[in-house]
Order: structure tokens, then C-alpha cells, then sequence
């Protein structure tokens, strides 16, 4: 698996590519900014890039570069996948998740991370998740957006507290199985519950198992858009 | 005529006035009014204002014995001609005595002394001649003795003034004269045995002398229209409306005698020499009740110099009494501080002695009772043509600055204090914030760092493996304690640490900006980082929108402003686009009592000006 990986932090950046490096990773390129980045692309090689791991904030601004970047970045490679790996700052995340989330373009995985709520393994599952074109968010989105869907909802009850936890673990990129196993159900169990949210959250067209739209394929994509959307976190 | 109170008023302004006027002023001749010396009403001296009165009854009495033979027959010609000697000889020794206006008194006098001559004709022998010269050209003596004896006096600035002055003897005394000697008396309707200095009696000439005396008469009218008009565009706001009744009146007499003359001259069967006599001291006598008027309205308008002073001497009740009494919306005091010898304005706002005189304003120092300079007046640039009026508030707006003074220093103090609240207040939130970045971008990521490293324990097979993964999570850990031990240290933002000039260079090398930068070395205090994000913000904006190829930045202080300036050479259009943070500039800059203008034509750069006022640190 190729990798390129771009942070400003120098005390960072290396433990970040040793972590991917030890874990069977190839890190082709590893700059300090994004303009580097796009001059050192052509030399790459004609292979696909398959995960990019950028930073939110980089120079020369440190605002919301890491985005601009990733945009970019998908332009040229539209299966690309994403991880926004970030800073921990309670306020200003949120918005900057739901822009990364819903204006990337391409279709490539994605995923936003902490990066102080991240291991070595997490980062390696998120970023093979990544890899096969899921959605991965840190947990802490989809508590959070949870606990205050919850708050303003609380005479709605659109979602069991069972179905709630399901979604929550599909915001996170798991996989049936591994929902599953968390959740201690059986897959069916899961599938069932699966059904009814996509029921619940996505237009018949796409949910239903007739259906053979071309989206079904992004049912679990769509569905924690959806998701977050209805949670006020993705405007 | 205002006796009353005219000398009052205006004598006690002027007295007060004089030890405090300013040295561009002219000051008032040597006073003899009733505050300076003796009482005015001093056991066996004549008060001033009776003497004008005592002038009129004498000269009045001379004109009167001088017609004795037709006073009965004639009586409207007698009393109008002894009218208009008595007006003359009153006004202009009342100016000559109250105006302290010598020369046009002296005119005005000499005038009436001169008017009864018209009545020589009465007389035989050379009366009739005497006569006909005198009533051709007498009521135009007054201006042409006024102009000769005034002659080069910075009154009569212009040369058109001091051209219409010779053109006035040349037309009116010498085309009598040169008529004079081509016609017999009978013909102007005077008596034939009378003496007479005829050289050819030719009809035909004196028909033509005529023709060229009347356009004469006609170029004098027209001529005098125009000075006039102009004299009411150039007059100082304080004078317009005093000087209106005299303009007004002048230029129905020059119309009129003028008018008059051309039907005399023209066809002498229409108007008898003595009607002539009669209209033309009836519009001599307007032009005398315009003078009078004119010094009557001056005399009010002076009056509310006093009427008007505020009782309370705030900065705002002095400039609302300024603008009241210079009729001048224009016109502000600025106060001088004493401390920094700046200018502050009635809102406590400083100004800046070089950029206000720049303007085209008039202005002139006032100053204190000690003669040191305490405030600058400001005011419509015609107003230095008005020097009476100056110098008659000089000593009052002297007074009142003493009062209002210290208002406008405790104002401007307090402006001070709270830019200089406001701008701790941002260090504060800066540093707060450059607290949270330091953390986030430092120590957290150190730590986060290291945490990652710790999976290196899992990955670990040899001994090697090990030692490693323990070396680099020492240092890492190492670092992350210097981190937090910096985070303890100075509020200065570590960037600020070598000076506002390495830092700004280096946000503009970081932004890829080729900048040209001129940064003061001088410490700038607390505002030292207001400034510096001020400029990182600026620059931002530069990069991100303008596609700049150069930009210039300016940080210069002369002690009390600080001047910032970013100039780029990029697409501009600032203020149509959405330019990031704009209105939050100007904010921020305003709060901390500064200027804030942005300057940005399509296509033509972008030019950032602010100008802050130096706080004490």
C-alpha cells in the first residue's frame, strides 16, 4: 500500500511513518506542506497513490489547508483515500469533519482522526478500512453528535438504543462482522438493525432490496452522511 | 446710530482683547474708549459721541446761511442739500471718531462740506460755473477722495479697486471740465450773464462731450456693480450680512446719478439744474443710510460675541459658540497639550499640528495670558480678511480655552487610558490564544507523539527494538517537558522575541510574499503585538487573495503615532470582494483610538493604512 503523508509538526511526523512503516506500510513521500507535496508527486511513479495522511492545519496559513490539500489530492486521484489526521480542539472540529466529509469529491475512503486519541493500531485498522472505501470518524463524533441527537430528540424515537449504538459503530467504518462481535449480536442480528436505519435514514429508492440503484453500493456511506446530517453535524 | 451701545461693546472687546491678541493680527489703534483711562463722562470733556452732533448742527447751519436768498422760494433744493451735508459731515466724523475709519470719515466729511457748492449758482459771477462742476461731479468725490486718500492701503487689495479710483476722477470731474468749455451756462439751463470760461460754443461738440461723459458715467456704474458683486463673494462669513445694506445701496446710487446725469446732459429742457441737484442728493443720502445701516448690523453682529458667550466652557459649548458667532460651520478650536504639545479636538481626539495647517484653512494661534500658544483656530479661509472680528475674539476664545483646555486633555487622557485598556486586553486574549496554539501545536503533539511510539513496544522482536523505542520515547518526553516549561514563560509571542522586524519577515517568507520591509526599530510598547498581527493579517490577506508581486510593509513611529502601511502590487478590489477580515481590521484598530483606511482599486493593488495613537506601557 502506497502512502503519502504531510505534516508540519517535526516531532510528530516521524513517529507517525514509523508507525506506518512498521506495519507493512509504504510511505513514498512524507512533506512538510502541501505545495511540496504537489511538486514531488510526478516523481512518484506511475503507481496509484492509495492513502493520503494529512494534517489539518499547515502552512502556510494553518487554517484549514490539510481540506484544500485533500481536495486536490482527489481531483487527480478520484479513489484516493483520505485520513484528516488532527489536533484535538473541541470546538472548531466539527465543522471543519463536515467539510471534509461532504465536499472531498471523488469516491475514494475517508476518515478523521484525533491524532492524540490515536495508536499505532487504530491508525493502521482505520487506514486499511480507508483503503476499501469506508468512512472512518473518531468515536468521539458520533458520541458526541449521539448524546445531542439525543438531547433534542428525546420525545422522537426513530431509533431504538440498540440501532443507535449500530449506527455509532457504522460512523466508525466497522463492518457487519465487527459490529457483531462489538455489540455481541449475531450478523443477522446486525443486518436486521442495518436495514431498519437504512429504512429509516435513506430514500426507498436506495434502501430498499429490490433496488438497483447505482447509490446501494454507498448505502453505508450515504447512511452515516445521512446520519450526521440529521444530527446537525453535516450542514 | 447705535451710540448707545456701539462703543460699549465694541470698545470693550477690543480693550480686553489687546493684551492677548495674536501677532498676525493688526492690532486696534491706541485706545481712548470709555474702560481705558478716564471714565467717559470726565468733568470738562466733550463725550465722544456728541461731537458728530455738534459737526452736523455747524455745517447744517453753514448750508442754510449759504442758500439764505432762495431758502423760501426753493425750499425742497435748500433742505435736501442742507439733508445731505448733515448726513455726510454725521457719519463721517462718527466713523472718524467711534470706527476709528480716518480716511473714509475724512471722506465722507469733505463730501458734505463740499455738497452746498451746488447751490452757488444763486450767486452771480463765476457761482454758476462753480456750481455746474461741482453738482457734475460732487457726489463721485466722495469715492474719489476716499480712493486717493486710501490710496495703496491694503483695502483696496486689487488693482481693479485702485484702476476704478482714477477712472472715477478722470470721468466724472474731467469730462465736466473739458464740457465746460464748449457750451454757454444758458444751455445747461444756468444764467447767460453769468462768467463762463467757453472756448468755441459749438452745439455740436458739447452734444458729443456729452454723448462720451454719459457712457463714462455708464462704464462707472457697470464698473462699480462688479466690485461690489465681488466684494460680497470675497467678504469673511462675519461680514456678509453687515456689508450687504452698503453694497445694496452703492449700487442704486452709482445706477442712479448715473441714470440722472445722462438724462441732464443729454436733454437739459427735462430736468432743471436744481431737480438734478435734488435727486442726486437724495442718492447720495441712500448711499449715506446704507453706510449707516451696514455699521449698525456690525455693530449687532459684534454684540453677539458677548450676547452669546456660554456660561458653561465645555469643549463642545465653545465650539458651538464659535461656529455661532464666525457664521462658520467649519471653524473648531483645537487645544494645545500642554504635555505633548499635540492638538486635541473637542473630543478629547489628538490631531496632528502638520496635517491640520496643510489644510486651506485659515488659522491662527491663540494665545494665553502668559503669551504662550494654548489653542489653534481654525476657520473658513476668508476670515483673515475680517481682522477686526479676530482680533475682538482673540482675547475671549483665549479666555475660554483656558477653561475648556482642561476638559479636552481629561477627555483625551481617558481616550488614552482605555486604548491602552483595550489594547491589554487584547495581549491578553492573543496570548491566551497563542497559549492554546503553543499546546496544541506543541506539547500535545509531542505527546500524542510519543504515545505513538509506544506501539513501537508491540512491534518490538530483538533487544535493538527495544533500546530504540526507549530512546526516542525519552526524548520525546524530554521535549514535551521543555514544552511545557516554555508554555510557562513570556506573554510576547516567541516569534516577537528578536524584534517586530525578524518576525514580520518571517510571516512574509513563510507566505512565499517577496516583501520590501521598512519596520522602526523603536520599542512600540504594548502595541507591539497588536501591530505584529495586525500585518500577519494583512499579509494573509495579501497571499490569499491579491497575487501580488511584491508588497511593501511600513511600521514607522514618531513618537506619539504609530503608522503601519501595506502596500501590494496585486488585482485589488478589496472592498468589493470579500477580503478576509476587513471590518475586523478596522475594529481592532479603531478600538485601540486608531485610523484604519483601506485603498483598493481594481486592478491597481491594495494599499492598508493604519495609525495608532502610542499608548503608555
Amino acid at each position: 500500500m502506497r502512502v503519502v503523508v504531510v505534516d508540519d509538526n517535526d516531532v510528530w511526523r516521524p513517529s507517525l511513518v514509523a508507525a506506518l512503516a512498521s506495519g507493512g506500510i509504504t510511505v513514498v513521500a512524507e512533506t512538510s506542506d502541501g505545495m511540496e507535496l504537489l511538486m514531488l508527486l510526478p516523481s512518484l511513479g506511475p503507481e496509484p497513490i492509495d492513502i493520503a495522511v494529512l494534517d489539518l492545519r499547515l502552512p502556510p496559513t494553518w487554517s484549514d489547508e490539510g481540506i484544500q490539500l485533500a481536495r486536490e489530492l482527489r481531483r487527480r486521484y478520484q479513489e484516493l483515500g483520505v485520513i484528516i489526521l488532527s489536533g484535538y480542539e473541541r470546538d472548531v472540529q466539527l465543522h471543519h469533519a463536515t467539510q471534509a466529509l461532504s465536499h472531498l469529491g471523488g469516491h475514494g475512503g475517508m476518515g478523521y482522526l484525533f491524532k492524540d486519541r490515536t495508536s499505532r493500531s487504530s491508525l493502521r485498522s482505520a487506514i486499511h478500512r480507508v483503503a476499501t472505501g469506508r468512512l472512518v470518524v473518531d468515536p468521539l463524533f458520533s458520541q458526541q453528535a449521539t448524546a445531542e441527537y439525543r438531547d433534542q430528540h428525546s420525545a422522537t424515537k426513530d431509533f431504538s438504543d440498540r440501532e443507535v449504538e449500530v449506527l455509532d459503530l457504522l460512523v466508525q467504518g466497522l463492518t457487519n462482522k465487527e459490529i457483531a462481535d462489538t455489540l455481541y449480536l449475531s450478523i443477522p442480528a446486525v443486518e436486521r438493525h442495518l436495514t431498519k436505519i437504512f429504512r429509516q435514514l435513506l430514500p426507498a429508492e436506495i434502501s430498499g432490496e429490490s433496488s438497483v440503484d447505482t447509490r446501494r453500493e454507498n448505502r453505508r456511506v450515504l447512511t452515516v452522511l445521512e446520519w450526521l446530517r440529521r444530527t446537525g453535524h453535516l450542514t | 446710530m447705535g451710540e448707545d451701545r456701539s462703543p460699549v461693546v465694541k470698545n470693550g472687546i477690543g480693550d480686553h482683547s489687546l493684551n492677548a491678541i495674536s501677532p498676525g493680527l493688526p492690532a486696534p489703534d491706541e485706545a481712548d474708549g470709555p474702560w481705558d483711562g478716564d471714565p467717559p463722562h470726565a468733568a470738562g470733556r466733550v463725550c465722544p459721541s456728541r461731537l458728530p452732533l455738534l459737526l452736523a448742527a455747524i455745517s447744517g447751519g453753514i448750508t442754510m446761511l449759504l442758500q439764505w436768498p432762495v431758502l423760501a422760494s426753493e425750499p425742497v433744493f435748500t433742505r435736501m442739500n442742507a439733508c445731505v451735508t448733515v448726513g455726510m459731515v454725521v457719519l463721517g466724523s462718527y466713523l472718524i471718531i467711534q470706527k476709528r475709519e480716518r480716511f473714509t470719515g475724512l471722506a465722507f466729511v469733505t463730501a458734505g462740506l463740499c455738497w452746498p457748492v451746488v447751490a452757488l449758482d444763486i450767486y452771480p459771477g463765476w457761482g454758476p460755473y462753480l456750481a455746474f462742476l461741482f453738482g457734475g461731479g460732487a457726489t463721485y468725490f466722495v469715492p474719489v477722495i476716499w480712493g486717493i486718500l486710501r490710496y495703496g492701503r491694503p483695502r483696496l487689495a486689487y488693482r481693479s479697486e485702485r484702476l476704478y479710483l482714477p477712472l472715477c476722477a478722470l470721468l466724472t470731474t474731467g469730462a465736466s471740465l473739458a464740457l465746460s468749455l464748449f457750451i454757454r451756462p444758458e444751455w445747461v439751463g444756468l444764467p447767460a450773464r453769468a462768467r463762463w470760461p467757453t472756448l468755441i460754443a459749438s452745439p455740436l461738440a458739447a452734444t458729443a462731450g456729452g454723448v462720451l461723459a454719459c457712457l463714462g458715467f455708464q462704464v462707472l456704474a457697470w464698473y462699480l456693480f462688479a466690485l461690489v458683486r465681488r466684494t460680497m463673494r470675497e467678504a469673511p462669513p462675519t461680514r456678509k450680512d453687515a456689508i450687504r445694506p452698503l453694497c445694496v445701496f452703492g449700487v442704486v446710487f452709482g445706477f442712479g446719478s448715473s441714470a440722472v446725469y445722462t438724462i441732464a446732459i443729454l436733454a437739459p429742457s427735462v430736468l432743471p439744474v436744481h431737480t438734478v441737484a435734488i435727486v442726486t442728493g437724495a442718492f447720495a443720502l441712500t448711499l449715506a443710510c446704507g453706510l449707516g445701516a451696514s455699521i449698525i448690523r456690525q455693530d449687532l453682529i459684534t454684540a453677539r460675541v458677548i450676547d452669546r458667550l456660554p456660561y458653561s466652557r465645555t469643549p463642545e459649548n465653545v465650539a458651538r459658540y464659535l461656529k455661532d458667532v464666525l457664521k462658520d460651520e467649519s471653524a473648531e478650536l483645537l487645544y494645545l497639550d500642554p504635555d505633548s504639545s499635540g492638538l486635541i479636538d473637542a473630543d478629547g481626539r489628538l490631531r496632528y499640528v502638520d496635517e491640520e495647517l496643510h489644510t486651506n484653512r485659515f488659522h491662527t494661534w491663540i494665545r494665553g495670558s502668559d503669551g504662550a500658544r494654548i489653542s489653534l483656530l481654525m476657520a473658513h479661509p476668508l476670515l483673515r480678511n475680517d481682522a477686526a472680528t479676530l482680533a475682538s475674539l482673540a482675547g475671549i476664545i483665549s479666555i475660554l480655552t483656558e477653561n475648556a483646555r482642561l476638559q479636552a486633555v481629561l477627555r483625551m487622557r481617558l481616550e488614552q487610558l482605555n486604548a491602552t485598556r483595550i489594547a491589554q486586553q487584547h495581549s491578553f486574549e492573543q496570548a491566551r490564544q497563542r497559549f492554546h496554539r503553543d499546546l496544541h501545536d506543541g506539547v500535545q503533539q509531542t505527546i500524542a507523539a510519543a504515545r505513538m511510539d509506544l506501539g513501537a513496544f508491540a512491534d518490538a522482536t530483538t533487544p535493538q527494538d527495544y533500546q530504540r523505542a526507549i530512546t526516542q520515547l525519552d526524548a520525546k518526553l524530554r521535549l514535551a517537558l521543555e514544552e511545557v516549561h516554555s508554555l510557562k514563560e513570556g506573554a510576547q509571542p516567541p516569534e516577537l522575541r528578536s524584534g517586530l522586524r525578524p518576525a514580520v519577515e518571517r510571516v512574509a517568507a513563510e507566505l512565499r510574499l517577496p516583501a520590501r520591509c521598512r519596520v522602526t526599530e523603536a520599542d512600540l510598547g504594548v502595541l507591539t503585538v497588536p501591530v505584529y498581527y495586525l500585518i500577519r493579517e494583512s499579509l494573509t490577506n495579501v497571499h490569499k487573495h491579491a497575487r501580488a508581486r511584491i508588497v511593501d510593509i511600513e511600521v514607522a513611529t514618531d513618537g506619539r503615532m504609530i503608522h503601519v502601511a501595506i502596500r501590494d502590487d496585486g488585482i485589488g478590489g478589496a472592498a468589493a470582494r470579500v477580503y478576509g477580515g476587513i471590518g475586523g481590521m478596522r475594529h481592532r484598530v479603531e478600538e485601540l483610538g486608531g485610523r484604519f483606511q483601506i485603498s483598493s482599486p481594481a486592478g491597481a493593488g491594495t494599499t492598508m493604512k493604519a495609525s495608532l495613537p502610542c499608548v503608555l506601557s
